[in-house]
């Protein structure tokens, strides 16, 4: 393993004194300094494994109380060593464990495991830090309680640090909007104070997890993506059980087809009525006469609707999930078919299936167990060994790219356009076809994106990695196509791309960072904010 | 450069005698213990499945195809699964399954969870 330098500005005795110190705090068997003990604090996903651009800790820690959490916090401050707190710490993809800045001491909250309260009757829960979607979902099911949780992939992920890095879930869209749907936070401050905020605020208030605002100014966004303090407690919205699930197709035959889709079924998402749909088109898949359409450059609607005659067949398919009792979503789904076969002269409707509640792993069979709320690892299955791997070439794991497009036909196929042009740029293999759909994280856009396999053995495939997704990153920029989350890695970068009135927005949290952190302790280049003593250096030597 | 898992095994023989040694002043490895936790944390990647229901567990899916039928894809079905192999791999992963830290499986549910998967009940 490199080894992680001390953090910056910060003597070996300061630090030496700063990790005795916390010892006292949590016990010296949870601070952890060892050269075997850092090595999971590495980002085992990493694209720039074994390079000197990544990221390592220093050291890490892990306390089990709030008080403790102040106490550290407040020694940090005394010897000036950044802390980077994470909650389960499987952020894969964007950083696991690891954090932005060599040399900052890790604050893994993952020992703060406490459910604190679920509420069935006014739908809530309150949860430390290192409860897992895994831990809430038996919780309730050892109870039975009767409510839904909106659960991120992959299932040990901590309902707080999803949140906190805007993590998205697959039900209806007040919920899958992870950080949208908390109510109420407990923080520790830059300075060890702590601060509730919300109903929480309001000492005695019985209404913590159930109003969100209070009254003032909301801060609660400060937390997240950023650096602002440590989150030990957060409230969530959840869903009462749904009785059952009916899914849906609907397909269309025109390519142009597509607008008047995404239009007719926002109406119907956007009225609450569904979860989110799903658009994919048949004429996606691969094939001699795809390979030939996209070869001259990114085709013509001409060439497309010819490539489209000759192949035959529906050119969209939307795939739909409605969640209520069977008599509200039966007569949803009517009303879609009514309203979108109004529209779209040609569209063909099926049920797909339909389930009553309890839902569990067995009920479902093999559909996608996150649309049903239940907390699996099933992403994983992508990434498995296949039977023809070679050992050599054996991927290790993936970053993401994912970048918000409008919730338009139009803006769909400029974001696979976009990726098109720099596959073609960097000399990826060319896979971005204008038959590409979208993903469908929060409410009123569209996603564009997809993973990128990273090998812990092979750097030279690692380097392409980067020079890959520093390149989308700065297209998606320069079309207006923001990343919603970035690897630790390209965080700078991607904040650089929201850059309107010359960077007024990240000025504005630099302003407020240097009052409220001023020794700059929480979290050094969390999504580009850095302390005004780093500013400059950005954390290097 | 070589993969961090491909020498597991060359260092085994060595490690697990060590691991013994270090252990002997530690409680027992409760194995009825390590049966709860490896299906709290390990089985949504390593249940066996069925063909019929639930069958995308990626890590009995990775050894099917790792081994094609040598030994069981399913962990819990092994017979040959030391102690320290386990324990590596839950410190060090393997290919896309990441380590796991000390926060999330401590050393005694580590040697619990091995514990039973080595002397699983055949």
């Amino acid at each position: 393993m490199p080894k992680a330098p001390l953090p910056p500005g910060v003597s070996a005795q300061d630090f030496a004194n700063a990790i005795r110190e916390f010892k006292s705090v949590v016990g010296p068997d949870w601070v952890f300094t060892s050269e075997q003990d850092l090595e999971l604090y590495r980002d085992p996903y990493s694209h720039v494994w074994g390079t000197p651009e990544e990221r390592l800790a220093a050291a890490a820690l892990s306390p089990t109380t709030v008080e403790q959490v102040q106490q550290i916090v407040r020694i940090a401050n005394k010897y000036k060593t950044p802390l980077f707190p994470v909650s389960a710490g499987r952020n894969l993809a964007y950083g696991a464990a690891a954090p932005v800045m060599s040399g900052s001491i890790v604050l893994d909250l993952k020992r703060m495991n406490k459910v604190l309260a679920v509420d069935d009757k006014r739908h809530f829960a309150l949860v430390e830090p290192g409860v897992t979607y895994f831990d809430l979902y038996r919780h309730i099911q050892e109870r039975k309680l009767k409510v839904w949780i909106d659960v991120a992939n992959p299932g040990w992920g901590s309902l707080v640090g999803n949140a906190l890095d805007h993590g998205i879930g697959h039900t209806y869209s007040p919920y899958r909007d992870h950080f949208g749907s908390h109510c109420g936070m407990e923080v520790v401050l830059p300075n060890g104070e702590l601060m509730r905020t919300g109903m929480g605020a309001m000492p005695n208030a019985d209404t913590w997890q159930d109003m969100k605002y209070g009254q003032g100014a909301g801060v609660e966004g400060l937390f997240a993506q950023s650096g602002f303090g440590v989150v030990t407690k957060m409230g969530f919205w959840l869903a009462p059980e749904p009785e059952a699930v009916l899914t849906a197709r609907v397909q269309v035959p025109r390519y142009g087809d597509l607008q008047a889709l995404i239009e007719e079924f926002d109406c119907i998402e956007n009225s609450g009525l569904s979860g989110p749909p799903g658009f994919s088109s048949p004429l996606a898949a691969p094939g001699p006469d795809l390979t030939a359409l996209m070869a001259e450059g990114w085709p013509s609607l001409q060439q497309i609707e010819a490539y489209h005659a000759k192949r035959g067949g529906p050119a969209w398919t939307l795939s739909a999930r409605f969640y209520g009792p069977e008599e509200t979503i039966r007569g949803t789904w009517s009303y879609a078919k009514r309203r979108i076969g109004a529209a779209i002269s040609g569209a063909t409707f099926d049920e797909t299936a339909f389930y009553r509640a309890p839902h569990t792993l067995e009920s479902i069979g093999k559909e996608n167990a996150s649309f049903f709320g239940l907390p699996n690892l099933d992403t994983f299955y992508a990434l498995r060994r296949r039977p023809d791997d070679k050992p050599d070439e054996q991927l290790d794991g993936h970053i993401d790219f994912w970048t918000t497009v409008p919730r338009t036909a139009a803006g769909l196929h400029a974001g696979h356009r976009m990726v098109y042009e720099t596959q073609r740029q960097v000399g990826m293999p060319v896979v971005a076809t204008p038959f590409g759909g979208p993903v469908i994280f929060f409410a009123r856009s569209f996603m564009v994106g997809f993973s990128i396999v990273t090998y812990r053995t092979r750097p030279d495939k690692n380097r392409k990695a980067m020079e890959y997704y520093t390149a989308l990153i700065k297209n998606a920029g320069a079309a207006g196509f923001g990343m919603y989350r970035a690897n630790i890695s390209s965080q700078d970068l991607s904040a650089e791309q929201y850059s309107f009135n010359n960077h007024s927005l990240q000025r504005f949290r630099e302003l407020l960072k240097d009052a409220a952190d001023p020794n700059g302790i929480i979290s050094p280049g969390r999504y580009g904010l850095w302390p005004a003593r780093l500013r400059q250096t950005k954390g290097r030597a | 450069m070589k993969h961090p898992a491909a020498s597991v095994l060359g260092v085994l023989v060595g490690t697990s005698f060590l691991c013994s040694l270090a252990m002997a002043a530690q409680p027992a490895p409760d194995a009825a213990r390590g049966k709860q936790l490896f299906q709290h944390i390990c089985t949504p990647c390593h249940a066996p499945g069925s063909p019929e229901g639930r069958n995308q567990f990626a890590g009995t899916e990775s050894l099917k195809n790792k081994y094609k039928g040598a030994v069981p894809a399913a962990l819990e079905a092994r017979q040959d699964l030391p102690v320290a192999l386990i324990e590596f791999v839950v410190r060090n992963g393997t290919v896309t399954m990441p380590p796991f830290r000390k926060t999330e499986i401590s050393d005694s549910e580590m040697h619990d969870i091995a514990a039973y998967l080595s002397k699983t009940p055949k």
